[in-house]
């Protein structure tokens, strides 16, 4: 996966609204389906029985919601820094990212507030492949010291 | 903040957390489960819901399969992550419950219901709430092959 991991967490003050996330790409490959898989023992056949995929209306195998929780929190920690915590995880499987399919995200910084004396920022995530510009689209919440 | 106990220590949290969206992979009910560990795991379980909080079967699940909405899909899902947990919090305790269930619908893949569930996350020590998700489900009948 090609991101850069940060050991220093941004200093909320100096980010602004519509300020960029960095972004991954990444190709879904047999391994990263069996890796999915296998790390969260979701062995439901949608996601590693082709045929199955196929049968249910499915162009392949596909990812799982727990790829996304993890690689959207990924997304947000690498670009914030360790000790910025997840508040909030809101997304939207439009369509399935598959077998084969490379993942692009893109993001950007969307409200940033105070509530209850916590720095917050709001990020809009999309993750697009070949066929789809916004196949998951997340709406994330993060607390920054 | 996930593995570094020393950098963990020095931050804000204080001590290592897990990551928040760990929440659904570790409480998630596995697909399938080594015979020889079946009776261990279901004997863990009587012996920690004495009051039979666990149900054999979610009672709409049983009524989709009925219907020949026999599979799922996750369509989306927000989850609110309270407050940050990690070793010394114990176990983890989870109750959901089914709150909405669509008309049946035509969807891409087939025809189906959108089953929506809220399920809140509490730690075993101090019985404090971490998180609450909101999950909405699809179960459909696949319509093309």
């Amino acid at each position: 996966m090609s991101t850069s991991t940060r050991f220093t967490t941004l200093d909320w003050d100096t980010v602004n609204e519509g300020d960029e996330v960095t972004g991954v790409t990444f190709p879904i490959t047999m391994r990263t389906l069996m890796i999915d898989v296998a790390g969260t023992r979701d062995l439901y056949p949608i996601h590693h029985d082709r045929e199955f995929a196929k049968k249910n209306g499915a162009r392949d195998i596909f990812v799982n919601t727990m790829f996304y929780e993890g690689l959207f929190g990924r997304i947000a920690t690498d670009w914030a820094g360790p000790e910025a915590f997840l508040r909030k995880l809101r997304f939207s499987m439009k369509s399935p990212n598959c077998l084969g399919d490379t993942i692009t995200s893109r993001g950007s910084v969307t409200r940033k507030y105070q509530d209850d004396g916590r720095n917050l920022l709001e990020l809009e995530i999309h993750l697009a492949n070949e066929l789809d510009p916004d196949a998951t689209v997340a709406n994330i919440t993060l607390e920054l010291p | 903040m996930y593995w570094d106990s020393e950098f963990a220590e020095s931050s804000h949290f204080g001590r290592i957390i897990a990551p928040p969206q760990s929440l659904f992979s570790m409480t998630f009910g596995a697909w399938w489960t080594p015979d020889y560990l079946e009776r261990k795991t279901s004997e863990d379980a009587a012996a920690l819901n004495p009051d039979g909080a666990v149900p054999e079967q979610n009672a709409v699940y049983a009524l989709c399969d009925e219907a020949g909405f026999t599979v799922n899909t996750v369509a989306g899902q927000e989850v609110e992550y309270v407050a940050p947990f990690g070793p010394g919090d114990g176990r983890l305790k989870m109750r959901s419950m089914t709150t909405e269930v669509s008309a049946e619908k035509n969807v891409r893949v087939g025809r189906g219901v959108f089953v929506t569930s809220v399920t809140e996350y509490r730690t075993e020590v101090g019985d404090r709430l971490i998180g609450r998700s909101t999950m909405v489900l699809l179960r459909y009948k696949a319509t093309k092959e």
